[in-house]
């Protein structure tokens, strides 16, 4: 009986410390991990400044890894991983997560073209779409393709709104929109 | 930070069942329960990431034109991208794994929808309820804030996300045997038909919606256009919606509420007021849609 008594006791007491450790104020969302981040989109424009109007300088693919040299809202100054290259990205196109890329895909900087990177998602994917494309054959992905050939470049936006009469601040162009949720804007200004 | 909680949700049914144990064995059976409800939380609060969310919606999209055809027209189509993927910039998720795209749908239903990911469809009836670039401005903004706000990914049904989360934590795709493919291609064939019918057939919540017009007003103010623009089209609308019908009649609350509900977040009845240069060239895309 003593024995379940201490039992009981030392399951509660590890309970209680490990709950104190979870709930410790931990490092700030990406505290630690912000100066080394991922691209998360297809493709990843750095631009010369930080704007979406801006000229861009490179693009980077999906899985590559930059670090993060100062802050300015919503936007990063990086350093690509593997390369001199160096530019303003907005920070919707980086995660702190790891990609979860499939073995076998060999480096993601050895020249493999952004159709190939995809295909190394874990989860829903090209292979899986594959699959459900030969099985659906009356889908319209030849429309799909069509309609992401679609590109406006940033001199077209620029012309676009200029043109229209539109000023907005340029400044707020991929800044967080009124009401929404601000995000942590730690590192250097 | 999720997966902290998750964590503390473990520790904390430990605690429960620690309180209440009278012997080794219960304490054992008690830990691996509550390594099992942990696990299934931890899976609840998984995200589908940007690029699972680009091959949903092209899917999505896919099935949108086996249902409607698309209008073949470039300049037409090129401009709705300039005034699409321009307002796109001004929200809060201006970058999606695929980017925002647009496309007319050849149809005189009034209707709209966005899949996930940023694949945005629009009827020409819908356009034929603008009468300025600021109308049609609104129509594209909400349709940016369903994608912005996940609705699309929303609609799919918990189960069904938790059961993909957790064929994933199991096993590595790279060990992936055709079973287990088979199963993610027909999780994925599932979850196209949950947000297809909530997006086509049943519609958003009503929630949804007003989440949905106020990102628009947002991305609109931001942008540098007229909120009123919304209100105004939603007033032509309103005189051409046919009740009965199968298009925005039945899937998105009236006009008219939606008009009010405009009203309590300081969106006017103001009539627009649209520039000269700009109304010219919304009246030669208008044309080609005719």
């Amino acid at each position: 009986m003593r024995f379940v008594y201490s039992t009981t006791i030392l399951g509660l007491g590890l309970a209680v410390i490990l709950a104190a450790g979870l709930m410790a104020p931990g490092k700030a969302l990406g505290e630690e991990a912000e100066s080394s981040l991922t691209v998360q989109v297809r493709e990843l424009e750095l631009r010369q400044e930080a704007s979406f109007l801006s000229p861009v300088i490179t693009v980077l693919r999906y899985g590559d890894q930059v670090t993060i040299i100062s802050r300015q809202g919503e936007w990063a100054q990086v350093s690509a991983l593997f390369s001199d290259m160096s530019g303003w990205a907005h920070m919707s196109g980086l995660t702190e997560e790891e990609l979860d890329l499939n073995a076998g895909q060999g480096s993601l900087f050895g020249g493999a073209d952004s159709d190939e990177v995809a295909l190394a998602g874990k989860g829903f994917n090209q292979a899986v779409e594959a699959e459900h494309r030969s099985t659906n054959p009356g889908l319209r992905y030849d429309w799909i393709d069509w309609m992401e050939a679609v590109k406006v470049s940033p001199e077209e936006s620029q012309a676009f709104l200029t043109f229209g009469e539109m000023a907005p601040d340029q400044e707020s162009i991929g800044q967080e929109s009124m009401g929404q949720e601000s995000m942590d804007q730690g590192g250097e200004q | 930070m999720r997966t902290r909680f998750a964590c503390l949700f473990i520790v904390l049914v430990l605690c429960g069942s620690a309180l209440s144990c009278v012997s080794t064995g219960t304490v054992v059976s008690a830990v691996q329960s509550a390594v099992v409800v942990g696990q299934a939380a931890a899976h609840a609060q998984e995200e589908f990431t940007p690029e699972q969310e680009y091959y949903l919606g092209r899917a999505v999209g896919a099935e949108v034109l086996a249902v409607y055809s698309p209008y073949n027209n470039v300049d037409a189509n090129l401009y709705l991208n300039q005034l699409g993927q321009t307002l796109a910039l001004f929200s809060s998720k201006p970058q999606t794994f695929g980017g925002y795209h647009f496309l007319i749908l050849d149809s005189e239903d009034i209707n709209a929808f966005a899949a996930p990911g940023g694949l945005i469809f629009v009827t020409r009836g819908m356009i034929k309820c603008c009468e300025s670039e600021e109308a049609l401005a609104a129509v594209l903004a909400h349709e940016i804030g369903h994608v912005q706000l996940e609705h699309g990914l929303e609609a799919i049904e918990s189960s069904r996300s938790n059961e993909v989360f957790q064929v994933l934590a199991e096993e590595s795709l790279s060990t992936f045997g055709p079973g287990e493919l088979g199963l993610l291609v027909d999780l994925f064939g599932d979850s196209i038909k949950d947000i297809t019918s909530t997006m086509i057939n049943n519609g958003y919540s009503r929630e949804f919606e007003r989440e949905a017009d106020k990102a628009a007003v947002a991305i609109l103010r931001e942008a540098g256009y007229e909120p009123s623009g919304l209100t105004a089209m939603l007033e032509v609308m309103q005189t051409r919606l046919n009740p009965q019908g199968t298009d925005f009649a039945k899937t998105h609350p009236l006009p008219s509420e939606r008009i009010q509900e405009l009203g309590a977040i300081g969106v006017g009845m103001d009539t627009v007021q649209p520039l000269p240069g700009r109304q010219a060239r919304y009246e030669q895309f208008l044309a080609m849609v005719q």
